[in-house]
């Protein structure tokens, strides 16, 4: 056979064996729980270090398919023990583990489940799914304009702006979607991804609410953000269910995926206006985030003792909404009633909860920075009077960039620094 | 098994793979006659960082037509340093039926050394006789990979073998290698190509190549 119709022969084999690769079912009938979260367990396997492989490289420090191959062999082996699904996997380099997902039968508990994979030797550690909620409350009649923003008297944003907008500060916005085309938005989201592509996609209301408080643009279309030259990382961990509805909910998984990415992608700030139940797997990429230099800011829930996850997690920025009549030891307060904000479908509605509180404080965060990246966790924050949690985000800023002959630093000798 | 066994948490990790490619190179030269080849790779990786693997390389020898055309087998260590950074260190050792500038089977034996990042990998490769030419060399790569989306991948390769007194073939000092293209990944596979060339041509002429291959992880 000539050389050219044999290389194409082959060429053209390769290809067919790469479609059908491709098209492989996932190992197992579909999930019988019919895919809900909270049903599910992850099983964490130690991945080897990468290393030289002479033969050609077979991926990179995410993906190399040969090591994760030996572990897929594992976990279907595990599966099969256990008689489990195996639905997916997910490599995370950061934490040197590769993340299986697997469905448990619904007459089991995904607790127990997870507690008898984790004596296994060959497993890190495993954990069910747990499921978040996103920290708002019932949102309001539509209503855009500066003035009437929380933050433009409290926060004096006017004069925040003169030090400092946020520039180029990566601010990774864990949450349902944003809407990118909104008129307040547009421009403002350097990076997007979905991890939760089996959910309807679309604008959704809570993510677009957040990223509108932390970095709406500001030119007159209807409110300012907090740190409106910010540069925001719009990672779908959360959804609404039902569809339509306002209810935001997150998985460990989504959330973890989305961690994950925010720190690989250098993010500097990252917003998590949402709690649940402490999760081994959040915790330890929080810690890496942390580790890394960023600023992990969590919305406080006031009915759950502690605060819930991640807020009550050390290092994390935990915020709750004003008021705060009995205030809490580290955790601070920031506007969160009758905020307007953006809406999918290019509105602003007036909204309520910790969530946009923590909104707030990512943004300050993201001023802070741009003047001073060193500045990193709570501590950076100035208390507005000894004893309460309000923030004095002008003396905050200025602690950050320094004296300057500002609206802020003619105004602040009265407030106590606390 | 035993003697690598570790503490919980951790197993000892096998991974086999075949590879078909339309044309089979190292560091830049075809070695399967600039025809379509099939390598089988073992490896085997151990809790503690210990690693030990082999290929065999099948193919079409110019002389001869298909038959096996070589064989690699490498043991090394790789440990994490801290901040994404793995230091890797290791000997390897490839026999080729026809390497080029040889006569009959060839043998090159390496050690090596080796830092790896998130996107990056340095490694420096010391041979005391590069097969059997009687030269003793250093081979320096440096691979460069991104991810634009989660199922594709960029890679870039740059190599350089030098030889440590005297000169390589036809009174060269040193060879460039070079290699780049784009992986689509899938749970059991890697579809790739790449364009792969090196400079100047020792021994025999070399073209430069558009490469296409599959590999199935099991």
């Amino acid at each position: 056979m000539a050389r050219f119709p044999r290389n194409l022969l082959v060429g053209v084999i390769i290809c067919l064996a790469a479609v059908g690769m491709a098209f492989a079912a996932p190992s197992g009938a579909p999930p019988p729980d019919g895919g809900d979260p909270s049903h599910r367990v992850l099983v964490l396997l130690r991945l080897a270090p990468e290393h030289f492989r002479p033969n050609g490289a077979y991926g990179d420090s995410y993906d190399d398919g040969l090591t994760r191959g030996a572990l897929r062999r594992t976990a279907s082996r595990l599966a099969r023990e256990h008689g489990l699904t195996l639905v997916d996997d997910w490599p995370m380099p950061l934490l040197g583990v590769d993340c299986f997902i697997m469905t448990v039968p619904a007459d089991r508990s995904p607790d127990k489940e997870a507690a008898l994979l984790s004596r296994d030797p060959s497993v890190a550690w495993s954990q069910p799914v747990k499921v978040y909620h996103t920290q708002s409350g019932v949102a309001a009649h539509d209503d855009s304009l500066f003035r009437v923003q929380p933050a433009a008297l409290e926060w004096r944003l006017a004069d925040l702006h003169q030090i400092a907008t946020g520039r180029n500060v990566s601010v990774a916005v864990i949450d349902s979607m944003i809407e990118r085309a909104h008129p307040d938005l547009v421009g403002q989201v350097a990076i997007a991804r979905d991890f939760v592509p089996g959910h309807p996609a679309g604008p959704e209301t809570h993510g677009t609410g957040v990223a509108g408080i932390i970095a709406a643009r500001g030119e007159g279309a209807g409110i300012v953000g907090v740190a409106p030259r910010a540069r925001l990382m719009a990672l779908r961990a959360c959804w609404q269910s039902p569809p339509g509805s306002a209810h935001t909910i997150c998985d460990s998984l989504s959330l973890a995926e989305a961690l994950h990415f925010a720190i690989e992608h250098n993010a500097q700030v990252i917003n998590l206006s949402l709690s649940g139940p402490p999760d081994p797997l959040l915790g330890k990429l929080i810690d890496v985030a942390l580790a890394h230099g960023a600023t992990v800011v969590g919305a406080y829930d006031r009915d759950v003792a502690g605060g819930g996850f991640p807020a009550s997690h050390l290092g994390v920025v935990a915020v709750t909404e004003e008021p705060m009549e009995t205030p809490t030891a580290g955790v601070y307060c920031a506007p969160g009633r009758d905020v307007p904000t953006t809406q999918p479908g290019g509105r602003w509605f007036l909204v309520n909860g910790s969530s946009y509180a923590a909104a707030h404080v990512s943004g300050l965060f993201a001023l802070m920075r741009e003047r001073a990246p060193h500045v990193r966790g709570a501590l950076a924050l100035v208390a507005a009077r000894r004893g309460v949690c309000a923030i004095d985000a002008c003396a905050s800023v200025l602690r950050a960039a320094g004296p300057c002959d500002c609206a802020c630093a003619r105004k602040v000798s009265s407030i106590d620094p606390g | 098994m035993a003697l690598f066994g570790g503490a919980g948490g951790a197993e000892a990790q096998v991974a086999v793979s075949g590879t078909i490619t339309t044309d089979y190179r190292y560091r830049g030269v075809s070695l399967s006659d600039d025809r379509p080849a099939l390598s089988v790779d073992l490896s085997y990786d151990a809790d503690n960082g210990v690693y030990l693997g082999g290929s065999i390389i099948g193919g079409h020898d110019a002389g001869i037509g298909e038959r096996i055309l070589g064989h690699l087998e490498y043991l090394g260590y790789a440990r994490p340093v801290g901040s994404g950074l793995t230091w890797d260190v290791g000997v390897s050792h490839a026999t080729f039926v026809q390497y080029p500038g040889g006569i009959g089977g060839e043998n090159n034996a390496d050690l090596y050394t080796g830092l790896r990042t998130r996107h990056f990998n340095y490694y420096l490769h010391y041979s005391p006789d590069y097969f059997g030419g009687g030269v003793a060399t250093l081979y320096a790569e440096a691979e460069a990979s991104a991810r634009p989306a989660r199922h594709w991948r960029l890679f870039a390769h740059l190599g350089v073998l030098a030889p440590l007194h005297g000169a390589l073939a036809d009174r060269e000092r040193a060879q460039y290698d070079a290699r780049a293209g784009v992986a689509a990944t899938f749970k059991r596979g890697e579809l790739s190509l790449s364009v792969t060339a090196a400079r100047p041509e020792l021994y025999v002429p070399q073209r430069d190549a558009l490469v296409l291959a599959v590999t199935c992880f099991f």
